[in-house]
């Protein structure tokens, strides 16, 4: 960079401040954070909702002795869970190296991401989709296996799906925990923790 | 700055930056729609981290910070949809000196659409450079050491004055 250069870097400077003269629309902010309070509210009151249905399928699915077709759901649900986490790890590596983003930025990222999937919302959202997953899983499985729908869904199959939720969520959970403390181990990071923290 | 920001303190203070910060946004996002989906991002996460500011930086860098942290995601996010459209961001014109304005603008244009080709951590340089941060305040936004600011940053201005001449044949 010679100094025409850097002058004409400096006068686009001067021209770049110069743009955007408009008026901030805090009135969409003020909506959005609305939403955002009433949305955290309304997934409260659903988490509520789900966990007493839970609690009270529990209890009826120990009245009903259900042992086996549990099991075995447990077991999709922590293969689920895991294959998903690996994925996610994957897709976004790949999201790095393709946006040339620096080591620091692309661990806050990570750092982060992983932090705001801890919560609870999160945890709910991934436990509906493994349901919905393994509901189709068993729908397809009765059509070809030309099970005779409702016949076949008994009261213990359908305890057994709700409560691999419960698993797959748990152990997916645990996942995203172990990952966060690996990557806050990392040195530099750790040290930077506390900024991370006081950003998001 | 105290920990409890009220809100008309809030207003004044994205009114004072908020060029800035859509400045940021529009280096981030080339499609309209989706800048203003990042700007109004940039914002929610001001007003949540206000609270946690502890005025060890100043404001200024501060919320620079946040919006390139937003930036650096939303570009993570966004990027399985690499189709990003040109800018299409339209000012209203200046009646007083519209030829002026128009070139001006169409510079701004060019200068944008070759950023947006920039790796992450050189366009957040040039961005800050223009908006006129020092070395020192660009050290705190990114993270970098000051003299790593100095490296990536005249890389930056090299890869950027490549890509407006490329444009221009």
């Amino acid at each position: 960079m010679n100094d025409h250069d850097e002058n004409l870097l400096m006068q686009l400077s001067e021209k770049w401040q110069q743009t955007d003269n408009k008026k901030p629309d805090l009135k969409s902010l003020k909506r959005r954070l609305i939403f955002n309070r009433l949305k955290m509210v309304g997934l409260s009151l659903s988490d509520v909702l789900i966990t007493a249905i839970m609690l009270y399928l529990f209890y009826k699915g120990y009245q009903e002795n259900y042992s086996l077709s549990l099991m075995s759901w447990i077991g999709f649900g922590l293969i689920f869970g895991l294959v998903t986490t690996i994925i996610g790890t994957i897709q976004r590596l790949n999201a790095w190296s393709i946006t040339d983003m620096d080591t620091k930025s692309w661990l806050a990222y990570e750092y982060n991401h992983t932090k705001s999937q801890l919560s609870y919302a999160k945890l709910l959202k991934y436990g509906v989709l493994t349901f919905g997953v393994f509901f189709h899983i068993w729908l397809l499985t009765g059509f070809l296996f030309d099970v005779n729908f409702p016949m076949g869904m008994n009261l213990r199959s359908l305890f057994a799906y709700l409560f691999s939720i419960g698993w797959f969520s748990l152990f997916w959970w645990l996942a995203i925990r172990i990952k966060r403390k690996a990557l806050i181990s990392i040195a530099y990071l750790d040290k930077e923790k506390k900024d991370f923290d006081e950003l998001y | 700055m105290t920990k409890n920001i009220n809100i008309p303190e809030f207003e004044h203070l994205i009114e004072q930056y908020h060029g800035g910060l859509n400045r940021v946004a529009a280096s981030y996002e080339a499609n309209p729609t989706l800048q203003e989906e990042l700007l109004q991002d940039i914002l929610e996460s001001i007003w949540r981290s206000l609270k946690k500011f502890r005025a060890e930086a100043s404001i200024k860098t501060y919320l620079y910070r946040i919006a390139h942290f937003r930036g650096a995601r939303h570009v993570a996010k966004q990027v399985k949809r690499r189709k990003t459209h040109s800018s299409q961001q339209v000012e209203p014109v200046d009646f007083k000196y519209p030829e002026q304005h128009v070139e001006k603008q169409q510079q701004i244009e060019r200068l944008l659409q070759a950023i947006h080709q920039l790796p992450i951590i050189q366009r957040q340089l040039i961005t800050l450079f223009l908006e006129g941060f020092s070395y020192q305040e660009m050290a705190e936004v990114t993270g970098l050491k000051t003299n790593h600011v100095g490296v990536n940053l005249n890389r930056a201005k090299t890869s950027l004055k490549n890509l407006m001449e490329l444009q221009d044949e």
